[in-house]
């Protein structure tokens, strides 16, 4: 910029278009390098992104109910919907994930840390209402193909390249009546470490 | 002296031009990455692996958490048909047919994606509960006073954007997104 710059002054007098023109030029290329690195840099800067606000709602271990946006919860979320939210945690063993509900539409999500939704489905893949599910990581789920256990045959295996995500339970709670029953659908939904799945961990733990 | 000045009106001049260029791209609805249909518009590689930059820039300013492919589809219309704000002080109709899905949700929110509350719970309406003409299609009434048919009120809302949820949805499908077909809206009168 600064050699530009000089150029602009010194060249001022006899060459006043040519010295426009440059200063346009450089002040635009500047401006696209720095929209480039804003762009680039908000998902590392934001501090409101979706996996931020839904980590204090998620549960360990088991399904928590996010709150509605007006009860302090998180904006965005369907109103006509219950929502739960719970930690999985790859590093040390594969998550399972049951769900049991049956006339009503629902469905699940997994989030990654950079918002990213790795897996999804709905309640048209679960098996009459019911679904069983395990979450895998890379390392995990070649393991799991090396020695498929006959344990998880029924079971869908999602594999997931991070070993921190969220999952989320939306069920379609369009009544006061709906609601309860989703919450209590949400209660008994299983969010657990699931170690047994793959053989040799199982003795570890 | 001369060269300090340019080279400040310079930098002061490429920051300002930059940083308002990308705040435009990745604001509150955005305009990249987006799919436009009428007043709606819809933004599916959110929250994807194939997301680009600014897709991922916008997602985590705006904090949204977009539905996954297997779930369903979100559109938002701020407008609209004829491109003017929804506010709470006019009515609007919205007619026609939605995109093949098991179940679809309309709600209101805010400017900033809050719900808009009303007096017994959330201005929403679930496909389920919709009252349609014989072949299919629908007629929804925004307003602020009580309507016949399917009504949601716009009571205390302000100024509104309305999102309809498309869940367990074929309307995904790449080749599917270029020929939905969503509901018209249209503005009544207004107070």
């Amino acid at each position: 910029m600064s050699t530009l710059g000089l150029t602009f002054v010194r060249e001022w007098p006899r060459l006043r278009l040519g010295g426009v023109a440059t200063f346009v030029v450089g002040v635009l290329l500047a401006a696209g390098a720095i929209h480039i690195c804003a762009i680039l840099l908000v998902p590392m800067l934001a501090k409101s992104d979706g996996w931020s606000r839904l980590v204090p709602f998620a549960g360990e271990d088991r399904f928590t109910e996010i709150p509605s946006a007006a009860a302090g919860g998180v904006a965005g979320l369907d109103p006509l919907f219950v929502t739960g939210a719970c930690r999985l945690d790859l590093s040390d063993a594969p998550a399972g994930l049951t769900v049991d509900a049956r006339d009503r539409f629902w469905s699940v999500a997994l989030y990654d840390p950079n918002g990213v939704i790795v897996f999804s489905l709905n309640d048209r893949t679960a098996i009459e209402g019911r679904l069983d599910m395990i979450v895998v990581d890379p390392a995990q789920s070649a393991k799991l193909k090396r020695a498929p256990s006959e344990e998880i045959e029924q079971t869908i295996v999602a594999e997931s390249p991070s070993d921190d995500l969220i999952a989320l339970l939306r069920l379609f709670a369009p009544t006061r009546t709906a609601q309860e029953d989703a919450r209590r659908v949400l209660a008994r939904a299983e969010c657990l470490p699931a170690p047994s799945v793959i053989p040799g961990q199982a003795q570890g733990g | 002296m001369k060269a300090i000045v340019v080279l400040l009106l310079a930098t002061a001049a490429s920051l300002t031009l930059g940083l308002w260029s990308a705040w435009l791209a990745v604001r509150s609805p955005a305009p990249v990455d987006t799919i436009t249909l009428g007043a709606w518009q819809a933004w599916p590689n959110a929250g994807t692996a194939d997301a680009d930059p600014y897709s991922r820039a916008r997602v985590a300013r705006t904090g949204e958490i977009p539905l996954g492919s297997g779930e369903g589809l979100m559109l938002l219309a701020q407008d609209d048909d004829a491109g003017s704000a929804l506010v709470a002080s006019c009515d609007y109709r919205i007619a026609g047919q939605t995109p093949p899905a098991r179940l679809w949700t309309v709600s209101l929110e805010n400017r900033d994606g809050q719900v808009v509350k009303e007096r017994d719970g959330v201005s929403a309406l679930g496909s389920d509960t919709l009252l349609r003409e014989n072949d299919g299609s629908f007629e929804i009434m925004l307003s602020a006073r009580p309507q016949s048919g399917n009504w949601i009120s716009t009571e205390d809302a302000g100024r509104f954007r309305v999102v309809i949820r498309l869940y367990d949805t074929t309307a995904r499908t790449g080749t599917a997104l270029t020929t939905l077909v969503m509901p018209r809206i249209t503005r009544d009168h207004c107070t």
